[in-house]
């Protein structure tokens, strides 16, 4: 695999905190005394019967009622109630798949000489292949963890990483 | 010489600094979820001046930051019997407080974007807002902004709250080599879009990274 050469190093990662702890805003005493008091009255705030909401009791009205317009009418009066039976379409939210994909360590990011040349890591099927495709990874919705070390502008495992989504997207599709 | 027995020496020897900092702490969560609020406070105190910083960077806003912090405290509350003592208690507050940040900006923003439309005056730009250091804390804010979401709270909780990897990797609910890759790719984008800033030496950078530009974010 083809490394960026101009990985960070922690030499410059003190450097980037060092700015950070510069411009980093701190609390006035007014704030932090407003703070402390919240935290406070947090426990009792939360116990309080108007923070708990409605309560939970609408519920099984609810269920009822929505069970009653799936079923369609019932015959009240004499004889047994005959209920129809509407067809109705349930959405199932699709849970992405997972896969074990095994990964290299770039070798600007071992800790020792001595770690492990391979891990595996899992991932989420992208929810969003095309994205995958774009190399927006936020949009993927997964593919943040370990493809991103196999994926790079000039990686050379660049096509083991392609090989990869793809047989992923067959494994969904 | 000691001629006690060694159970009666182990029983007598002072139990370790850490054993001790772990009961102290399964007591006080204890004692915040049986409503105690004063041993609520006494879990998060220590936390908050990096809660406020880290919302206060996520937000950009000194009271949004601070409303972002309590609101997080509340969440944080809620969700403290799964709370583990002898973790990191600040790993456990600091991706709540980021998250409300972030939540409370978007609906500042909306509200900004709606009083734009109706035309009302905008507030004119405070002194710290003309002044470098204000204008430092914005390109950080703006380059944060342009990292996916999982790679900016990963540099907040490393370059903000001072976590470590397996901390954070706790906060964001990842593996440890996960977030290594995650704040590597978020200083390697850091250092590319701040090059003037972080590159070279402290002459070099913008001027006035003052001690009032500290206390407004």
């Amino acid at each position: 695999m083809n490394h960026d050469p101009t990985h960070t190093t922690p030499e410059e990662e003190r450097r980037i905190r060092a700015i950070f702890d510069e411009t980093a805003a701190q609390p006035t005493e007014a704030q932090l005394a407003r703070m402390i008091a919240r935290a406070e009255r947090t426990p009792a705030e939360a116990s309080r019967p108007e923070r708990r909401g409605p309560g939970l009791w609408w519920i099984p009205l609810a269920v009822a009622a929505v069970v009653a317009l799936a079923l369609g009418g019932f015959t009240l009066g004499k004889g047994s109630p005959t209920p129809q039976v509407a067809s109705t379409a349930i959405d199932v939210p699709v849970v992405p798949p997972t896969a074990v994909v095994s990964v290299r360590v770039p070798d600007d990011l071992r800790e020792t000489p001595a770690e492990d040349d391979v891990f595996e890591d899992e991932i989420v099927y992208p929810s969003d292949p095309l994205a995958v495709l774009d190399g927006d990874w936020d949009e993927a919705g997964g593919l943040m963890t370990g493809l991103d070390l196999l994926h790079g502008p000039a990686g050379d495992d660049e096509e083991a990483y392609w090989e990869e989504v793809e047989r992923l997207m067959e494994e969904g599709g | 010489m000691n001629t006690d027995p060694p159970e009666a020496v182990a029983a007598s020897s002072p139990r370790p600094v850490a054993d001790l900092a772990v009961e102290r702490e399964r007591k006080l969560v204890k004692a915040a979820i049986e409503g105690d609020g004063r041993a609520f406070a006494a879990l998060v105190t220590p936390h908050l001046p990096v809660l406020y910083r880290l919302a206060a960077r996520a937000c950009g806003d000194a009271s949004l930051a601070e409303d972002a912090v309590q609101e997080a405290l509340d969440l944080a509350y809620q969700r403290l019997d799964r709370y583990e003592p002898g973790t990191s208690m600040r790993a456990f507050l600091a991706s709540t407080a980021i998250r409300r940040a972030k939540t409370l900006a978007r609906g500042e923003r909306r509200r900004k974007v709606r009083e734009d439309a109706s035309g009302t005056p905008q507030q004119a730009a405070t002194p710290a807002e003309l002044v470098g250091a204000a204008d430092l804390q914005r390109r950080i804010a703006e380059a944060l902004d342009d990292l996916p979401d999982k790679r900016r709270q990963a540099a907040l909780l490393r370059l903000d709250a001072g976590l470590s990897h397996a901390e954070i990797a706790e906060a964001l609910g990842s593996t440890e080599r996960s977030v290594r890759v995650l704040v590597h790719l978020a200083l390697k984008e850091l250092r590319s879009k701040l090059a003037d800033v972080f590159g070279g030496d402290r002459a070099s950078r913008p001027d006035a990274v003052s001690q009032e530009a500290r206390s407004t974010p």
